[in-house]
């Protein structure tokens, strides 16, 4: 007998064995956006990543923003499967309505379809993300094992947000799956299949008009206007301008809509009327297709965002080491037993390298006056406090820094001129004329200092080289001066010469850079940031004192140490090391982004194909051949795709410029040569997108049979 | 078996109310075949919808032997659909991942019946309306007339009092249209069956007792069957073709 132990449940299981593509589809996007999200989870909380990324910091900032674009478009992506998954299932759930089974029962078992689909894929999809985690920090690992000795490891708050995320989607579709059963009539559910989503609204070019202003004024006061009131009225917004950037949102929105909808005559009605079927039939998808369009471009924006971030990085590290006019710089405090001259010609001559050009000088340590602009008052104001006794500053005398460096510059007594590196401008935290005076601690006297202009020296700059790395040149008399007049705190010695280049140059600067952690004073051993008046006065856990961290083995290692030693040579060898972790968490958020992308027009050219199936029969019918009807099937497709990549990729553009101008008010030439480079990043997004157009053009005809 | 007494049915868009059935009243009695004819817009697949509670309606009463449907509550109306009432549809509405006999028994699936019985009636019905051979295929590998007979066959599982049929042969050719009205035919005959078919074809109607038009949401006229089929389907054709000149004459 055919159905002898035939149930509902059985039934269910016949219908779900026979239907396997809905569920496939269905399966197949929840699994791939917990695999994604759950793999960036486990990778974001391995201690590899989280003890790379330096906390409160812009590096770490930017990844979550972008990963919460990726979550939230892969919300939108399951939303969206769920939803295609429930049309198809409105026809069976209206039969057994129709037929009289009762509403709890059909819900139940609906609920325990998707429960069981959910939980197969969510745990196929946190174990695939695992393993796609395990490959890649594996991968991350062994790039940047000279750079870090943080591994790839499995973390319980890694899995669990995988499985919270799980469970969240999980969440959505089950509200989903109830509101859809709470739909009372009868003949809405058996009408769900053919549901069409027209646009209702009229649909004018003000929707243009209106879209490219809030777009436009959304950016401004979300982005510009805050950067504008910091620079020249010193005053923070503060947070509520954020929320000026879901008018770009709506904007983008709104340009979309018209995009779909607004379609007239004008001033070419020959191509109005060869477009019309295309349009009417986009028109009456208009209300889904504009959700999907406005998902893809946010998730290209993100995408290339963060691929953006590896050229840029990039550039901008070839910029500063292109600066650095000695191939070896460093400095120390005299107590410390540090490498010699001496030392380091027998240490050249072990690896055959020959030196050159070596030069010594002295800098003196001195208390000087500064502005503090720490803290913001209540009001969001920059709060600018003068302070008498602000850090130690060093300075050289204008003789020695012209041994030093070859630069001849006459240097009045009274005055100085800060050391600083090329191209670079004041912002409102710092202003080169902030120093008025030093302080002289054996006479208790302070001496007053005007400044007189930059100069710049690249080797010579520490840090930033401001405030407590600021360096100045002096005359000879204030440098003689303060020579007699100060006790407090210990000169320092700079050393600065290049070498001849070669394979031995790089184990050479190894060793010397071994040697000089090795033989360094306990003064010494502190981090960038760290001031002797400041640590004198805070307390023992600030940002002033801690001591540096470093590793005497490993040059290539990310430090934070004020007397690191600045070789050129080593820089240049491990530069894209020390980048290896960002540059590949970048990477990867974009390739979470993009796939995204990709799989969401495949989807979405499928159901606009296969929802236009019946249009494209009539039409058939009506004399239209197949060539005629796959130039109509491309256009719908490319809706899905041209319009989000565009607008995507110009509006990230713009964005990536406006960053590179208002960083620090200037573009360089540097960053104008990378502009090319942003552009073909584009260049290849929109290639991938167009491999992922004619794929599902050729899938969607093989469907409509509209195939050669 | 059915009686619709002074039904109200309208629907709202945006700001305007359109009133789609204006107070219509008739009965269906016991083994009795009925169509429901008229031009579109008259209101009869709404008609159709507010018998099968498939949406409800804003005054009057529908009793199916004597029950108000609009006192059930939900159970009672799935319970009433189940075991009262059988639907077929245009489209036919057949699970594609189910055989055609599988699909026949889903009525006493969801009854829970036990699985004898089930089999029996549906080798049963399935041999009335000659699809018998076709009973181990699914509903893609066979004919729009099989698709509707299968459907019947389904709408006959639990001996409804009442079968609701929607445009049952609007998708089918001629040949298919005639074998589908066949079947509901035969139901009448060999089980007593009591139909009432929403249609637009005059052929199909012409094998019903008695045929409602309607016309603007209410009832235009009754046709009682007397004579031959032939003889009922010119008149028919007669009363639909003076409906539409009279529209023409108002217009003029």
């Amino acid at each position: 007998m055919v159905v002898m132990s035939m149930t509902v449940n059985k039934v269910w299981e016949k219908l779900r064995k026979k239907n396997r593509e809905p569920y496939q589809q269905f399966e197949f996007c929840v699994g791939f956006a917990v695999m994604l999200i759950s793999s960036y989870l486990i990778m974001l909380y391995s201690p590899l990543i989280q003890r790379t990324l330096p906390e409160g910091g812009d590096s770490r900032m930017q990844v979550s923003m972008i990963f919460v674009v990726a979550a939230a478009g892969c919300v939108i992506f399951v939303i969206y499967a769920a939803g295609m998954f429930l049309r198809y299932k409105s026809k069976e759930v209206g039969v057994f309505l129709a037929l009289g089974m009762d509403k709890g029962r059909i819900k139940k078992a609906l609920l325990g379809e998707i429960a069981r689909c959910m939980f197969k894929t969510a745990v196929i999809g946190i174990v695939a993300g695992s393993l796609m985690a395990l490959l890649i920090g594996k991968v991350f690992e062994q790039i940047a094992k000279r750079v870090t000795n943080y591994s790839f490891e499995f973390t319980v708050k890694g899995i669990t947000f995988g499985i919270m995320y799980a469970l969240i989607i999980t969440v959505v579709i089950m509200i989903m799956v109830f509101r859809f059963m709470k739909k009372t009539n009868i003949m809405d559910i058996l009408n769900e299949q053919r549901k069409q989503e027209p646009i209702k609204k009229m649909v004018t070019s003000t929707y243009l008009v209106s879209g490219i202003a809030l777009s436009v004024i959304g950016v401004f006061v979300g982005y510009i206007l805050p950067a504008v009131v910091i620079r020249f009225m010193h005053h923070y917004l503060g947070g509520w301008t954020n929320i000026f950037y879901i008018l770009v949102l709506i904007g983008l929105y709104r340009i979309m809509v018209y995009s779909v909808s607004c379609h007239r005559k004008g001033g070419n009605p020959q191509k109005y009327y060869r477009n019309m079927i295309s349009y009417g039939m986009l028109k009456f998808m208009g209300r889904s297709i504009v959700r999907n369009m406005m998902v893809i471009t946010l998730l290209v924006v993100g995408g290339l965002f963060s691929a953006f971030y590896i050229p840029l990085n990039n550039s901008s590290m070839q910029e500063i080491l292109g600066q650095y006019e000695d191939m070896y710089s460093y400095s120390y405090t005299e107590d410390a037993k540090e490498v010699t001259q001496k030392e380091v010609e027998a240490l050249a001559m072990k690896y055959n390298v020959e030196i050159k050009n070596y030069r010594e000088a002295r800098f003196l340590q001195v208390l000087g006056s500064g502005v503090n602009r720490d803290n913001v008052d209540k009001s969001g104001k920059l709060e600018e406090i003068y302070q008498k006794k602000y850090v130690v500053y060093e300075c050289i005398s204008a003789s020695q820094y012209e041994r030093l460096t070859g630069q001849k510059k006459d240097v009045a007594e009274g005055t100085y001129y800060m050391i600083q590196s090329p191209n670079v401008r004041e912002n409102i935290f710092n202003h080169f004329d902030d120093m008025d005076q030093l302080y002289l601690d054996k006479e208790q006297l302070y001496m007053p200092m005007k400044y007189a202009g930059n100069l710049t020296y690249q080797c010579l700059v520490n840090g930033r080289g401001y405030d407590e790395n600021a360096r100045f040149v002096i005359s000879d008399q204030d440098y003689g001066r303060i020579k007699a007049g100060t006790a407090q705190y210990l000169a320092v010695k700079q050393v600065l010469f290049d070498n001849t280049k070669g394979k031995q140059a790089v184990s050479f600067a190894n060793e010397l850079y071994k040697k000089f952690a090795d033989q360094m004073s306990d003064k010494m051993n502190v981090s960038a940031n760290y001031d002797d008046y400041k640590a004198e006065s805070a307390k023992s856990d600030s940002m002033y004192c801690m001591a540096a961290t470093y590793d005497p083995e490993n040059p290539a290692m990310e430090s934070d140490w004020k007397y690191e030693p600045n070789f050129q040579i080593l820089k240049q060898e491990y530069g894209m090391l020390t980048y290896a972790v960002y540059l590949l968490l970048f990477l990867y958020v974009s390739v979470i982004c993009l796939a995204a992308v990709g799989i969401i027009s495949y989807a979405r050219s499928q159901s606009v194909g296969l929802s236009s199936r019946q249009v494209f029969s009539d039409l058939e019918k009506l004399g239209a051949n197949h060539s005629y009807l796959t130039k109509l099937l491309k256009k719908q497709i490319q809706k899905v795709y041209v319009l989000p990549t565009v607008l995507g990729s110009f509006v990230i553009l713009v964005f990536e410029i406006m960053l590179l101008k208002l960083n620090d008010g200037v573009i360089t030439k540097g960053e104008i040569y990378l502009i090319p480079v942003l552009m073909l990043v584009v260049g290849i997004v929109m290639l991938y997108q167009f491999g992922i157009y004619c794929y599902s053009t050729k899938k969607v005809k093989k469907i409509l049979g509209l195939e050669e | 078996m059915l009686q619709v007494k002074h039904l109200y049915k309208s629907y709202q868009s945006g700001t305007i109310k359109y009133e789609v059935l204006k107070d219509v009243s008739f009965e269906v009695m016991e083994g009795e075949f009925v169509a429901v004819m008229g031009p579109s817009g008259s209101g009869k697949t709404t008609l159709l919808n507010c018998i099968s509670c498939f949406i409800p309606y804003d005054n009057g009463e529908i009793l199916l032997k004597g029950t108000s449907l609009s006192k059930l509550n939900e159970k009672q109306i799935a319970k009433v659909r189940n075991e009262k009432l059988g639907f077929v549809f245009q489209d036919f509405m057949l699970l594609d991942g189910l055989t055609v006999f599988e699909n026949v028994c889903i009525p006493k699936i969801i009854d829970e019946a036990p699985y004898e019985e089930m089999e029996k009636k549906a080798e049963n019905l399935l041999k009335l309306f000659g699809i018998d051979d076709i009973k181990d295929k699914y509903p893609a590998e066979i004919s729009g007339g099989q698709k509707q007979r299968t459907a019947v066959a389904r709408a006959l599982m639990n001996n409804p009092f009442l079968i609701l049929a929607d445009e049952p042969t609007g998708n089918l050719d001629s040949k298919s249209s005639e074998a589908v009205i066949g079947a509901f035919v035969k139901a009448q005959k060999e089980m007593k069956a009591t139909t009432f078919m929403v249609t637009h074809d005059s052929f199909s109607a012409s094998y019903c007792d008695r045929v409602i038009v309607m016309k603007d949401g209410k009832i235009y006229k009754e046709l009682i069957r007397s004579g031959s089929q032939r003889m009922f389907m010119d008149r028919l054709l007669e009363v639909l073709g003076a409906m539409n000149g009279g529209d023409e004459h108002d217009c003029k």
